[in-house]
Parts: structure tokens; C-alpha cells; sequence
């Protein structure tokens, strides 16, 4: 989102002189991915949908919780209070606040959470995370860190998951979201 | 929190430090963020999703425009039975179709249409201008390619027996 403008201007010059020679040269190459361009993207393709899935699938089996359920409580566990307004927290859990608020709602069935009118300004709703919230993000966090540092934290070197993290604020900076 | 979890299990857990989490939200936005742009733009465009566009795509590489509805499943990141309710869908509207494999009846073969292959020859320029402009056009060639790598090494982690 903020990582788009950063680009070190010296990264295209530190090229090998081929590696322009992938570049379309007329209209029609111009249209279509080159070979390396689509086995990249199909690579990101993979990633942005098996990695999910994944997650998902450690945590339902460990914890029953999806991954946006994780999150959403993690971030609640984290926030002063453990309360967050839900704009906030829609931002925050990459999620449209529609969305968001099914899954409060049924966070808010098992116990785990509550909303109430912000005492502030009553235009705005507050999701605060319950005692049993706490326990459950306290036994399902080791199991979901554990995975997470398997699959990608660990698996790359910082330089690389630094990268990876920065290539991919690049890439959401560009996507034109109606939940920001 | 943390304290407490540490103490209830028997390996202390290696929480992630700031500089971690930032990187892995930073990847979990894209995971979420990504998909749903591409959706976007497929079904405004072209009324297919993301897994049903790369079902045309994948079948139009193909020799006879035909593959097994299981590699289908491998090459689209879907399950099988994920697979099976999305190509009957296209089926329906007559841009695939399936049958048995003639060499061996267990398994099933799934047919790019003509119809099928005009939609594809259709939407793909919008679909592909638009994941340039999200993508290729935003990376340079090392940062794609420092990408891509990094997705297939959280890839080749993932135990995907279980997707099909």
C-alpha cells in the first residue's frame, strides 16, 4: 500500500543487459506474457491460492478457525483494551467491513467476542475480545506460528521474506480496493 | 498471552518478531487482496472467476484442448470435486465439455469448446492488461522473478495431497 513509490531507482540499472531482451519488442508480445513473466505469475498464482488454503487448513483442523477468524482475534488480542473499531479492524484483516461483520457475528455465537456502540461516538461499532477469545487464541496460536514460520517464515532467509514482503506491498499498492 | 502459552506447551514457541509479522501481513494481504482483484476484473469483464479462467487457459494449451480432469485439478490449484462443480458450471453454458477417456474409462476428460475457446480469445486481453498493470509493470524483471521463486519455495512446503 505505501511500498509502491519505494522502489530503489538503481534496480532496473543493476540488470544484466539480456535481461531486457525478455521485454516485448512489438504490439502483439506486448499483449501477452512472455514465458518468464506467466511462470512467475503462475507461481504467485499457486501461492495465492494454495497458501490460503493451507493455513486454513491447520487452523480448522487444530483450532476450528478459518484464517480471517485468526486473524481478527489476533488483532483484537493485540489492540488497547482488545477492542477495535470494525472499520479498523476490516482494514487491518484485509477484509470489506460486509464481510467482516458476518464473521464477527459468528465469532460473537461462539463467545469469543462481543460489539457494542462505541462509547465515543455511537456512529461507530466496537468489537472487543472476550476472556474466552483470549484462552482460544492462547492454545490455537503456538500450532498456527509453528506452521507459519515452516511453510514461509523460516524458509526463507530474512533477506528474501524482507523482499518478498516488500514485492508484495508493491503489488496490493496497485490494487484499487473499495475497503481502503 | 504469550507468557502463558509458552508455558503450557513443551518447546518454548518462537513467536514471530515485529520485522516477521510485518513481512508475513504483508504476504497475507496479497493472499487476500490479489484474488479478489483478479475476480473482480474476470467477472465484470467476462463473468468467469479466477479458477475458471485458468481452466480455459490451461485447456487451450492443450494438445486437443483436452486434459484429465485430475491434472486440470493439479494445474488450476483446485480440488477435485472443487473442479467438478465449477466445470460443470462452464458446461453449462457450453464453453466445456466432458467425457470419458476413450483409452480408459475411469477416467474423464474435460474439452475446450469452439465456443470456450472464442470466450477465452475474448477476455484474455483485458484479463492479461490487467494483471501487467498489478504486476509485471510493477516488479521489475529480478523482482518477478525473486517472487515467483520465493512462491515456489513456500510451495514446495505445502503437502497438497490432501487438495485432490
Amino acid at each position: 500500500m505505501t511500498a509502491a513509490d519505494e522502489l530503489p531507482a538503481d534496480e532496473h540499472a543493476a540488470l544484466p543487459a539480456d535481461e531486457h531482451a525478455e521485454l516485448p519488442a512489438d504490439e502483439h508480445a506486448e499483449l501477452w506474457l512472455a514465458p518468464g513473466q506467466l511462470a512467475s505469475w503462475l507461481s504467485v498464482v499457486r501461492l495465492i491460492t494454495r497458501l490460503p488454503w493451507a493455513i486454513d487448513t491447520q487452523l480448522q483442523r487444530d483450532a476450528d478457525l478459518s484464517m480471517i477468524e485468526y486473524m481478527t482475534m489476533a488483532m483484537l488480542g493485540e489492540a488497547p483494551q482488545r477492542t477495535m473499531r470494525m472499520s479498523d479492524l476490516a482494514e487491518r484483516t484485509s477484509s470489506s467491513l460486509s464481510r467482516l461483520s458476518h464473521l464477527v457475528k459468528r465469532l460473537e455465537n461462539r463467545g469469543y467476542i462481543r460489539r457494542e456502540a462505541d462509547p465515543a461516538d455511537g456512529r461507530f461499532t466496537n468489537a472487543i475480545l472476550l476472556p474466552a477469545g483470549r484462552r482460544k487464541m492462547e492454545s490455537a496460536a503456538p500450532a498456527h506460528v509453528a506452521y507459519i514460520r515452516q511453510l514461509v517464515i523460516d524458509n526463507l532467509s530474512p533477506e528474501r521474506l524482507r523482499r518478498l514482503g516488500q514485492d508484495a506491498d508493491r503489488i496490493v499498492g496497485r490494487i484499487d480496493s473499495p475497503a481502503r | 498471552m504469550n507468557e502463558e502459552a509458552d508455558r503450557a506447551g513443551e518447546e518454548p514457541v518462537k513467536w514471530l518478531t515485529a520485522g516477521e509479522l510485518e513481512s508475513w501481513l504483508s504476504l497475507v494481504r496479497l493472499m487476500m487482496w490479489l484474488p479478489w482483484s483478479i475476480d473482480q476484473q474476470l467477472q465484470r469483464d467476462s463473468k468467469l472467476g479466477m479458477v475458471e479462467y485458468q481452466v480455459l487457459a490451461m485447456l487451450s494449451k492443450s494438445p486437443e484442448r483436452t486434459l484429465r480432469m485430475s491434472s486440470l485439478a493439479v494445474l488450476t490449484n483446485a480440488s477435485l470435486s472443487r473442479l467438478s462443480h465449477l466445470v460443470k458450471r462452464l458446461e453449462e453454458r457450453g464453453l466445456v465439455r466432458r467425457e470419458p477417456d476413450p483409452a480408459d474409462g475411469r477416467f474423464t476428460h474435460a474439452i475446450l469448446t469452439e465456443e470456450g475457446l472464442q470466450t477465452l480469445t475474448e477476455v484474455a486481453p483485458a484479463h492479461v492488461a490487467h494483471v501487467r498493470s498489478l504486476i509485471i509493470d510493477v516488479l521489475s524483471p529480478e523482482q518477478l522473478r525473486r517472487v515467483g521463486r520465493a512462491a515456489d519455495r513456500i510451495m514446495s512446503r505445502i503437502d497438497i495431497s490432501g487438495v485432490s
